[in-house]
C-alpha cells in the first residue's frame, strides 16, 4: 500500500499561497480548507501566521469574507517556488 | 628540497586561472542561493548544500591563488651594503605541500557532503568514516598525488549515479547538473594523467561544467515564477 507522505510546514503554506492565486488571488475560507486538505484549526493557525506576516488579507465582498493574495504574498510564492525548483535540480526533494 | 612539477603548458599558465576563478563565482552563486533557501525554509538540507559548494569554492579560490604565484613569483630587490640580490617570493612556493593539502581536503570534503545529500545516508557513523578517509586520502596524496584525483572521479561518479537514479533527469535544469557532474567527473580522470596535452583538456571540460552549473542556476533562478 502507498502510504501518503506528510507535509512539510514549508509545503503547506506553498499550497495554501497557490490555491489562493490560481483563484484569482481570491478564495473563502471553506474553499480553501477544503483545497488544501486541512482542518479547521489547522488552516486558521496557518492563516493567523501569514495575515501576521502580511502575506494574505481578509476582504469583504457582497457581505462575503474573502481571503487575497497580498503582493507581498506573491514574492514569498515565487521564492517558495524557486527554492523547490531549486531542491529538486539539486536532487534534494 | 620539494620539486614542484608544472603540468600546464606554458602558454596556458594563467587561463588556467582565469577558469578556476569563474568556477569559484558559480560555485558561489549557487551556495549563496542554498543560504536563501535555507533562511526561507529552514531546510537543513539546503544548509549542507551550502556549506558544501562554499567548500568546493573555497578549494578552487586557493589553488587558483597558490598556482598564479607558482606562474608568475614576484620578483624582489633587497640591497645590503654594496650588494645587490634579487629574488623570487618563494614563501607560498616553499609552503605548497600545506596550501595544496588544504585545497584538496576542501574540495573533498564538498565532494562527501554533496555525496551524503544526494544518497540521503543519515547514518552518522558513515559520516565520521568519510571524513576520516578523506583526510587520510588529503596526507597520501602529498606524496602520491594521483590518489587525490582518483577519489574525486570514484566520488564524483557514485554522485552522478544516485543523482541520474533519484531524480531521473525529468527537468532540463537536472540533466545541466548531470552532465556538469560527468563533465567534472571526466576532467578528473584526465588530471590522473598528469600530461600537458590532457591537462588543457581537463580544464575545458572543468569550464564546461561550470558553465553547465551556471545555466541549471540560471534556470531556476530566473525561469521559476508565479503566474500573476
Amino acid at each position: 500500500m502507498k502510504t501518503k507522505h506528510k507535509r512539510t510546514q514549508e509545503e503547506i503554506l506553498y499550497d495554501i499561497l497557490l490555491i489562493i492565486l490560481n483563484k484569482s488571488g481570491r478564495i473563502k475560507r471553506t474553499q480553501l480548507m477544503t483545497k488544501a486538505n486541512l482542518s479547521y484549526k489547522l488552516m486558521k493557525n496557518y492563516l493567523e501566521d501569514l495575515v501576521k506576516k502580511e502575506y494574505v488579507d481578509f476582504v469583504k465582498r457582497n457581505e462575503q469574507k474573502y481571503l487575497i493574495i497580498t503582493d507581498k504574498g506573491r514574492d514569498f510564492l515565487d521564492n517558495l517556488i524557486k527554492v523547490k525548483c531549486f531542491k529538486e535540480t539539486m536532487g534534494l526533494e | 628540497m620539494m620539486l614542484s612539477i608544472i603540468v600546464a603548458p606554458p602558454w596556458f599558465r594563467g587561463i588556467d586561472c582565469i577558469f578556476e576563478y569563474f568556477g569559484i563565482v558559480v560555485f558561489l552563486l549557487i551556495a549563496f542561493f542554498a543560504y536563501k533557501a535555507t533562511r526561507i525554509t529552514n531546510d537543513k538540507k539546503t544548509k549542507w548544500l551550502f556549506i558544501s559548494f562554499l567548500l568546493i569554492a573555497g578549494s578552487y579560490l586557493i589553488k587558483a591563488f597558490k598556482d598564479l604565484n607558482f606562474y608568475f613569483p614576484v620578483e624582489r630587490e633587497v640591497f645590503i651594503g654594496n650588494f645587490h640580490l634579487k629574488y623570487a617570493s618563494i614563501a607560498i612556493i616553499q609552503s605548497e605541500v600545506l596550501i595544496n593539502a588544504i585545497s584538496r581536503i576542501l574540495f573533498l570534503l564538498g565532494l562527501v557532503g554533496l555525496y551524503f545529500l544526494i544518497t540521503r545516508s543519515e547514518e552518522k557513523r558513515h559520516v565520521f568514516l568519510l571524513v576520516f578517509f578523506t583526510t587520510i586520502v588529503t596526507y597520501i596524496s602529498s606524496f602520491i598525488p594521483h590518489l587525490f584525483h582518483l577519489t574525486n572521479v570514484v566520488l564524483l561518479a557514485e554522485i552522478s549515479y544516485f543523482y541520474f537514479k533519484k531524480t531521473k533527469l525529468k527537468q532540463p535544469s537536472q540533466k545541466m547538473i548531470m552532465t556538469a557532474f560527468l563533465c567534472l567527473m571526466l576532467s578528473q580522470v584526465l588530471f590522473l594523467t598528469f600530461l600537458s596535452r590532457f591537462y588543457v583538456n581537463a580544464k575545458i571540460l572543468e569550464l564546461i561544467a561550470f558553465i553547465f552549473f551556471l545555466i541549471a542556476y540560471s534556470l531556476v533562478v530566473f525561469g521559476t515564477k508565479s503566474k500573476k
